[in-house]
């Protein structure tokens, strides 16, 4: 289909469905993104919480050992009995001090032994009683540890509790199924911000990867900071793919309108090329078809002594010819052959056979017949059996210098004589129209003419109308030449046409006007 | 010329015995109205050459394309005899030359 390159519109159309396409994905992304961002906050949020409950836990410890130490007045008996049910934890080192003088003294010991770097007692010794859980740092052992401790607040103790918990291996946490941890790339770092020499612990490599989100929980005396990703997508698989489903099915819907534009464009293009070409082979045809029936209407002859004019209407409107002709063929000075005739039915067949029976009696005077061999010849050239059609024919000799005018008639009505203000329908036998078999050629009549007259002779559309019979027609044509014989001939045949042709009764019409002095 | 309604011409046909045949034409012939009538005409002039009576009576209009169907029946059938025509009718005949060929008495 694509030899030649799309349209532009159905580009800039593909082109605007691709943007809106991507912008609606870009928006999806968005809102999925956004969702994605909340839900891991608010998974940090618990996370955080439940770390949080940790310190408590550490604290309450803690406190529960100091307390005992208290009481029992630091007997190391009843503190390792009481440690030693605290050990839950393998690889725990948990000792009870005894500030005295700004110095820590270790009192006694359960678990692991301590590995007290340096410094660690010193800190012990600027501890003070508030009964907080005290965050020492991270030891770095085999394990790594967790140093803390906790003064109680008693007004009246100089004990600590001290305790190292043990990292795992690597940092590494491993998180159980069903756990609300579960699936999150989480990191959790000593203090407020996030530094990996403070790491404690870590579900996946660090620095975590993807969006990360952030949270600071208070852990004991200092704070705990979360950074945690999800690695799957929180709002779902299908809600993470929607951004694709949306490019994918816009890009395929902008391509398939974007394709049915162009189609449809191209279609109309051919349609429209089509209608152009059609209309060009119309007037070509048009133009074809007038000058082939202008060719068929004579040309009115120059003859020295006769006046010629004629009227020529077509009754079928997309027609300038029909079955009617006239023709004036001159014979010398004064001198003419002059015929009308009329191919019965209407419009290209009638003028068809018009154009064969002009052309052969032009030929057959052109020999030298004359107007009674003529119309015998005639009669060779058209059968009603055969061609379904007939003609009328008038032929008519004018001798204007002789006062001599002869005719013959096959079917056809005899002219009017105009003289003198007189008009007169010629009387003239007629013999059956050429295409129908006639018994005997009808003699022709000669009428003896004076000078200066008028003759029309005319075809049936002139006097012929649905409602009367012909001779109303004639009557009226009659009356009508003899009112309008003063005009010049031109001016009669005009006056003539108005008074004759109706338009709601249009036939073939011809008048022939003859004028001689 | 009326664009609607039922035919406007008929033609029917009676006898067809020793007596010939008698074809009665009704109401307008003209070039419009030929296809009213071309199945009678066509079952018509498939019958055997006889005398023919043609009862224009009723035929109030005809044109050259008329004329022309009934100058194909006078040729096809022997001595033609027109009985009744309206005036309009006869005179188109006559000024046809045809009054003979169709048999048509003098008015």
């Amino acid at each position: 289909m694509l030899k030649t390159p799309p349209r532009r519109l159905s580009v800039v159309v593909a082109l605007l469905m691709l943007l809106i396409t991507v912008v609606l994905s870009f928006l999806t992304w968005q809102v999925n993104a956004h969702s994605e961002q909340s839900l891991l906050r608010r998974q940090l949020a618990q996370v955080g919480t439940l770390l949080g409950s940790q310190a408590a836990v550490l604290q309450v410890q803690l406190a529960d050992m100091a307390l005992v130490a208290v009481n029992t007045d630091a007997d190391p008996a009843a503190f390792a009995r009481f440690a030693g049910r605290e050990l839950q934890q393998t690889g725990q080192s948990l000792s009870l001090w005894r500030l005295t003088d700004g110095a820590a003294v270790q009192l006694a010991m359960q678990g692991v032994a301590p590995l007290l770097p340096e410094g660690t007692t010193e800190s012990l010794a600027g501890l003070r009683p508030t009964g907080e859980l005290v965050m020492l740092g991270i030891l770095p052992g085999q394990p790594d540890r967790l140093a803390y401790a906790l003064m109680p607040a008693e007004s009246n103790t100089d004990l600590v509790v001290y305790a190292e918990s043990p990292l795992p291996p690597d940092r590494r946490l491993t998180v159980p199924d069903g756990s609300p941890l579960y699936g999150l790339d989480l990191a959790l770092y000593l203090g407020d911000d996030v530094d990996s020499a403070r790491l404690l612990q870590a579900t996946a490599p660090i620095p975590v990867r993807g969006d990360t989100e952030t949270t600071t929980v208070p852990f004991g005396n200092t704070s705990l900071t979360i950074v945690g990703a999800s690695p799957s997508h929180l709002t779902g698989a299908l809600s993470a793919a929607l951004p694709w489903m949306v490019i994918g099915v816009g890009c395929v819907l902008a391509l398939a309108g974007g394709t049915t534009l162009e189609y449809v464009s191209r279609r109309r293009a051919v349609a429209e090329r089509l209608a152009t070409e059609n209309e060009r082979l119309y007037r070509q045809q048009r133009g074809i078809a007038g000058t082939l029936q202008h060719a068929l209407l004579p040309v009115v002859p120059q003859i020295s002594g006769v006046e010629v004019g004629a009227r020529y209407v077509a009754g079928v409107d997309e027609l300038e010819v029909g079955g009617d002709w006239y023709d004036v063929i001159a014979r010398g000075p004064g001198c003419c052959v002059f015929v009308v005739g009329d191919v019965s039915g209407k419009g290209l067949p009638a003028a068809t056979t018009m154009a064969a029976l002009r052309f052969a009696v032009r030929a057959y005077v052109a020999e030298g017949h004359g107007i009674e061999a003529v119309l015998a010849k005639l009669r060779g050239l058209l059968d009603i059996e055969v061609d379904h059609q007939f003609a009328t024919v008038l032929l008519g000799e004018l001798d204007a210098t002789a006062g001599r005018l002869r005719l013959v008639s096959a079917g056809h009505f005899p002219p009017v004589l105009i003289t003198h203000g007189q008009a007169t329908m010629l009387d003239c036998p007629v013999a059956p129209p050429v295409g129908v078999p006639a018994p005997a050629p009808a003699p022709p009549t000669v009428v003896p003419v004076t000078t200066r007259a008028t003759l029309i002779a005319f075809t049936d559309g002139a006097v012929e109308r649905r409602a009367e019979t012909i001779d109303t027609g004639l009557e009226r044509l009659r009356v009508a030449a003899a009112a309008a014989e003063s005009r010049p001939l031109e001016g009669m045949l005009d006056d003539l046409l108005a008074a004759v042709v109706t338009a709601e009764d249009k036939d073939d019409t011809v008048l022939l006007g003859l004028r001689w002095s | 010329m009326e664009l609607t309604g039922g035919p406007r011409a008929r033609l029917d046909v009676s006898g067809g015995t020793s007596g010939g045949v008698v074809v009665q034409l009704t109401g307008e012939l003209d070039l419009a109205s030929l296809p009213d009538v071309a199945g009678p005409l066509a079952e018509l002039l498939t019958r055997r050459p006889q005398p023919l009576v043609l009862e224009l009576g009723d035929l109030t209009f005809l044109d050259s394309s008329g004329v022309s169907l009934l100058v194909r029946i006078a040729n096809h059938f022997d001595q033609v005899r027109t009985r009744s025509a309206t005036e309009p009718v006869r005179r188109v005949i006559e000024v046809l030359g045809l009054a003979d060929r169709f048999g048509l008495d003098e008015a």
